[in-house]
């Protein structure tokens, strides 16, 4: 396991009281505020207070970037950008409406053919072919996703508009100077479309982060929405997107516990096989996984699906180092 | 599981059972005697018979009970499926006299428009929790406003808005028929306010209706449909800040009200994307007569014309039924009928009868499967 101070720490889900101390010292920090970012649901304020308190029974100042607010403002001040903003949401509900009639006739062909009574050697073909369905349905729409958003980006010229601009600017100075930031679980969906307005990539990057749950879903390679425990029954997986690809190599799956069935081996399998090369992550509350730019890493281990949708502990892996999955060290199941 | 032989009451029939027997059997259980899938249902009293008289359809409507030899204790054992709810009560006959009662030795009773019933529950039933006011919930607002309508004159509605309700956005919309019935009997305002808690559901508004004439109102009356959908949603709009999309709007009714709901969809298709149908009386008579009331002729018409040319209405129909109510066979008949005009249906079917605990006890499953909340894209 690797000694470095971690550039990241991946918090479990955060039910009750926020609890950021673990976190914190495990990332070692230099002294500076920490950033917060909270946005993700619309009571965010008692989240952020908590937040702050919390940073501040640590000895840290917080920074909230009230990301929510300064889009509210920029929509105000620039009411075409609003305009444009609002037929991107309906330009991606109509492409998720889509992406999910081709992903569920995929799924269900994938599983009648797993069902059929008939010999190996006859069905294994179709069982790829099924496979690959699934695949091309959830790659399709993650590049039409982004397509979309390129386009809107070109057509309003999203970086050089100067209510973009300022606000950026302002969220920069607000980052350079912060010793880490913090992104709270919330509304996933919504995270990541105030992050990707804002351009807010680069001036994350450097930073060592502390997120959970939706907070650090963002800033994986991709987004995955999840559960099997809906009132009316297990919602078919879904990629929502592309994630900002700060934490590399991972796809998280916080509350597995209770969000995913986890009996069902065949579609735990799925989900590995449709997150790989990436490796799908389980988080429950009190879980912790580090990161330090060369491998993930957890004290008490690191529960990933495997191929075969078994749940297996390491103590660390490293992303992408050996084939797809990358390596991982000392795996019990 | 016990086998019937050991039942309570057959332990206390082969105990020859003196009244101090009888005093310590009714002091030491909770009636009525749930035993595995046997439910034992007991009256104490002088009488010349007692009836059994229940909402199990398929079975006789009153079943006499027997009595335990040289006593005044009164006794039938019925197997009822599990989480089954069965409402009930006795028929007391003393001479000439015969009387419908509450069950003495049971305290849960249910009240709905026709009066006040007694209570059982199967084995594995439970009230579900998320129908029972929370305090840790935020509780919606409901005010009341006047709506005029040409045909059927000004009408009181009451609108819950949601906890943090702000004029800034826009909410789906959700009309329920039998307003009031739905918020009384149905603890629908407790039921939005901890689906849109739990995010199962989004924050919407709703309008509850209450009809003045209700079988001329919602046996398929064409000023019904046209206040609906035109005087209401119209005047609401006015008022709140209400989406404009179908999709954003619900219609929910039982019984007779399930019908006034499909016959607006009907006469007005497309205007509202969603429906919630529980336990309609969509009678028919295209395969035979019907032995119901004329007062219902334009219902059973309504249902002959669209079993004949079923169409698409609405984009998403949730339908529930009771296995237990008499109303069962019609609305199996329909829900193909509804997924063949090219509608997305789903149907669920519960062990209870037609009465409002059912038709509450499915208000969860059928709004967040219309009205799906970000619970899917929230992770905490």
């Amino acid at each position: 396991m690797s000694t470095t101070a971690p550039r990241a720490v991946v918090l479990g889900p955060q039910p009750g009281r926020i609890s950021l101390g673990s976190g914190l010292e495990a990332l070692d920090l230099p002294p500076g505020p920490v950033a917060a970012i909270t946005v993700g649901w619309r009571e965010t304020e008692p989240v952020l207070k908590e937040v702050e308190q919390e940073l501040g029974q640590c000895g840290r100042e917080a920074a909230p970037l009230h990301i929510g607010e300064r889009v509210g403002r920029v929509f105000e001040r620039d009411a075409p950008l609003a305009e444009a903003h609002r037929a991107l949401q309906e330009g991606l509900l109509a492409e998720e409406r889509l992406y999910g009639a081709r992903l569920r006739r995929a799924v269900e062909t994938a599983h009648e053919v797993v069902r059929l009574s008939v010999a190996e050697r006859y069905r294994d073909p179709y069982t790829a072919q099924a496979w690959q369905a699934i695949l091309d349905a959830d790659r399709f729409h993650v590049a039409r996703h982004a397509e979309l958003w390129q386009e809107f980006r070109e057509a309003v010229g999203l970086a050089e508009r100067p209510a973009i601009r300022e606000q950026r600017k302002e969220l920069e100075g607000l980052l350079a100077g912060a010793a880490a930031v913090v992104l709270t679980g919330g509304h996933v969906a919504v995270i990541r479309n105030r992050l990707l307005l804002l351009g807010l990539v680069d001036a994350l990057a450097p930073l060592p982060v502390l997120a959970w749950s939706a907070g650090a879903m963002v800033l994986t390679p991709r987004v995955v929405l999840f559960h099997d425990r809906l009132p009316g029954g297990a919602a078919r997986p879904e990629i929502l997107g592309d994630g900002l690809s700060l934490l590399p190599g991972i796809a998280l799956f916080p509350d597995a516990g209770i969000r995913l069935d986890l009996g069902d081996r065949q579609s735990l399998a799925e989900l590995s096989g449709r997150v790989n090369p990436d490796r799908a992550v389980l988080l429950d509350p009190g879980d912790m996984v580090r990161w330090d730019g060369r491998a993930w890493s957890a004290p008490d281990g690191i529960r990933l699906l495997s191929g075969d949708g078994d749940i297996e502990t390491v103590p660390s892996f490293v992303p992408g180092a050996a084939g797809a999955g990358g390596s991982t060290e000392g795996a019990t199941t | 599981m016990s086998a019937a032989s050991e039942l309570a009451i057959q332990e206390l029939l082969l105990s020859g059972p003196t009244r101090e027997a009888v005093d310590a059997f009714i002091e030491a259980h909770d009636f009525p005697i749930r035993e595995g899938p046997h439910t034992t249902f007991v009256y104490r009293g002088e009488a010349g018979s007692v009836l059994l008289g229940h909402w199990l359809f398929g079975t006789a409507a009153a079943r006499e009970m027997e009595r335990v030899p040289d006593s005044d204790l009164w006794f039938l054992t019925l197997d009822l499926p599990a989480e089954s709810r069965v409402e009930y009560r006795f028929q007391r006959v003393r001479g000439a006299d015969a009387e419908w009662i509450l069950d003495p030795l049971n305290e849960r009773t249910v009240r709905d428009p026709f009066g006040v019933w007694s209570v059982c529950h199967g084995e594995g039933y439970e009230r579900p929790e998320w129908t029972e006011e929370d305090p840790q919930v935020g509780r919606g607002e409901l005010t009341v406003t006047r709506v005029r309508s040409r045909a059927l004159g000004t009408r009181p509605v009451s609108v819950y808005t949601p906890f943090g309700f702000r004029n800034r956005r826009r909410y789906p919309l959700l009309v329920v028929l039998d307003g009031d019935d739905y918020l009384r009997h149905a603890a629908c305002r407790t039921v939005l306010d901890n689906l849109i808690h739990r995010r199962e559901i989004p924050p919407l508004i709703a309008a509850f209706v209450t009809p003045e004439k209700r079988i001329r109102e919602y046996a398929d009356n064409p000023a019904h449909a046209e206040f609906l959908t035109s005087e209401l949603v119209g005047h609401l709009q006015t008022e709140f800040p209400i989406r404009l999309r179908p999709d954003d709007r619900g219609l929910v009714g039982a019984g007779l009200g399930a019908v006034a709901a499909l016959t607006a969809a009907w006469r007005y298709p497309g205007f509202f994307g969603k429906l919630l149908l529980s336990s309609g009386s969509f009678t028919f008579t295209d395969v035979g007569p019907s032995t119901r009331t004329a007062l219902l002729d334009p219902v059973v018409d309504f249902v002959n014309a669209y079993r004949a040319d079923p169409r698409r209405v609405s984009s998403r129909v949730f339908v529930s039924c009771g296995i237990y109510e008499p109303l069962i066979y019609e609305n199996r008949s329909l829900v193909p009928l509804l997924r063949e005009s090219g509608m997305e249906v789903r149907y669920v079917e519960a062990p209870d009868g037609h009465n409002w605990d059912n038709w509450r006890d499915r208000l969860r499953v059928g709004l967040s499967w219309l009205f799906p909340g970000p619970l899917w894209l929230y992770y905490r």
